[in-house]
């Protein structure tokens, strides 16, 4: 290494490359990281399980590979952690649920073995809010992430493990899972890139289920140029999964570097300015993020789409019923299995009719409708991603969930691809976020214009100080 | 639509759960009522603007054997 940062410090793009120069060695990387995640993780609480004697042994056989020829390609040697909701072929697999504190999965999700295929490295199962949904709350299994930026604030959820680790350079990538917003959520919060494909691009067959029409799986990284190769390596048909849509290998990293001046963009302003609106950081950062995407050269003009109290409605009333009919039997026998957020976020899932799962589903696919067409106008759109800076995990409040919508909500709902990435810090140096969304199957350009934005701004090269 | 569904702490919430099979100690019964009204209000606003042959986003699809 040429630079002063630590080995752990790297990009997945940059110990790929070094990896395929034969300029780093995976065993070296994984022994770095692991240091790395020795000195944190006493004060972030990401994992659940560090995977330590398979990630030697794959980090082995990764080197042997690579050494004889056999590079598989960019992934092939890069350690990664999983949200602990993805199952593992004898890995625990616990869904931070007293429900699955011992299980041990027999086989892989789709997404682990696509990534093992790549050559990745599984070195974590990371922490998260129960079962995708409910915390941080003091009755877990395990405690509540820390935010690296500061330890006494959350990580978000409910990808928080992944968002805290990928932040602390304890990995260079993981994996979340995000229904209403839990990749985008906690990347926001933590400053880093959280990516949410389109529904349907991103197998999911064995991770343990929120809610059918709105789970989606997807990367969590440092840079936008990573989230792209790891894109690479998951999108392609999942026969286990019925919403799993065929499509040919894309290389997503390939259009990255093409500038923005024949772009248009819409910037959905009603979304932080009156639908939910935002403190008055949070705004101004928005408008120095608009202007940069004009210096860039797209066209950008304000567009509106439908308030976001409407996504959420919409959203809630089908998660509600859905992730009801996935836990019924424990939530009406024992509820008390579960922790107390979780059980606040569901049990009135018990009391959605039939009918207002349908006209919520009728309604979802008019604004699809809606947005396709508004969408002929623009490639992209973006708006703030969630507030910054991040609660004290002492003050989290968990009615927030049902008594306002998310920031992230719309883009859920519609089921098209939305990226969160940094574009500034309060003045404490807490993260504040940008989110980028566009059309269905076409997240392409939504990381073009993410990664425009990201290489202009240069918010990225920051890192928190942890550990040192 | 009853008044007590819409606040959440009624007597007909507590039967709606009872016909719904959960069992609830009157503690997990009162920290529920807190996000029924918010629910509810959800709830109320999901017709807004649907025709009568809107489909839902998510169709049954024959596969072919």
């Amino acid at each position: 290494m040429t630079t002063k940062v630590g080995l752990h410090d790297l990009t997945v793009a940059e110990a790929g490359r070094l990896i395929a120069a034969r300029r780093l060695s995976p065993v070296e990387y994984l022994d770095a990281l692991l240091g790395r995640i020795e000195a944190t993780e006493p004060s972030l609480h990401a994992f659940i399980t560090v995977v330590r004697d398979g990630a030697a042994a794959q980090a082995r056989d990764a080197e042997a590979e690579i050494a004889a020829g056999r590079r598989r390609g960019p992934l092939h040697g890069i350690p990664f952690g999983l949200k602990d909701n993805y199952e593992t072929a004898g890995v625990l697999t616990t869904g931070n649920s007293r429900l699955f504190a011992d299980h041990v999965p027999e086989a892989d999700s789709h997404a682990a073995r696509r990534l093992k295929e790549a050559g990745a490295i599984l070195l974590g199962k990371m922490a998260l809010d129960e079962l995708a949904h409910g915390g941080p709350s003091a009755d877990l299994p395990w405690p509540a992430v820390c935010n690296p930026w500061n330890t006494d604030c959350t990580a978000g959820g409910s990808s928080s493990g992944s968002a805290a680790a990928v932040a602390a350079r304890q990995l260079p990538f993981c994996l979340g899972t995000d229904t209403g917003g839990s990749i985008r959520s906690p990347a926001g919060l933590c400053g880093i890139v959280g990516y949410k494909p389109t529904y349907g691009l991103v197998g999911r067959s064995r991770v343990i289920p929120n809610s059918f029409t709105f789970d989606h799986c997807g990367p969590m990284t440092r840079t936008v140029e990573d989230a792209a190769i790891v894109l690479g390596a998951l999108a392609g048909h999942d026969p286990a999964d019925p919403s799993s849509v065929p499509t040919d290998p894309a290389d997503f990293a390939a259009g990255l570097p093409q500038d923005l001046k024949d772009m248009r963009i819409g910037v959905v302003r009603h979304f932080y300015e009156d639908d939910l609106p935002a403190p008055e950081h949070v705004r101004d950062t928005m408008n120095a993020a608009v202007a940069v995407f004009a210096d860039l050269g797209a066209a950008v003009e304000d567009v509106s789409l439908r308030p976001l109290d409407d996504y959420a409605a919409v959203k809630m009333t089908i998660q509600l019923a859905e992730i009801y009919s996935v836990w019924e039997e424990e939530l009406r026998d024992r509820p008390e299995v579960f922790g107390e957020v979780f059980r606040y976020r569901t049990l009135s899932g018990a009391l959605v009719r039939g009918v207002d799962y349908v006209q919520a589903q009728r309604q979802r696919r008019l604004m699809q409708q809606e947005y396709a067409a508004q969408m002929r106008n623009f490639d992209a759109v973006i708006t703030s991603g969630i507030y910054g800076p991040a609660p004290r995990i002492r003050k989290w409040d968990r009615k927030a969930k049902f008594s306002k919508p998310s920031i992230t909500v719309g883009f859920s709902t519609l089921g098209v691809p939305a990226v969160s990435l940094p574009c500034g810090f309060t003045d404490d140096g807490m993260p504040l976020a940008l989110q980028v969304a566009g059309k269905a199957f076409e997240d392409a350009t939504v990381l073009r214009v993410a990664h425009a934005y990201e290489r202009a701004a240069g918010w990225s090269g920051r890192r928190p100080h942890l550990g040192g | 639509m009853t008044d007590d569904r819409k606040d959440g702490s009624g007597e007909t919430v507590r039967i709606l759960f009872q016909r719904a099979g959960v069992k609830l100690t009157p503690e997990q019964f009162e920290g529920l009522s807190e996000s029924l009204p918010h629910v509810e209000r959800h709830l109320g606003t999901i017709r807004k603007g649907l025709k009568r042959f809107d489909e839902p986003a998510l169709v049954f699809r024959a596969k072919p054997e």
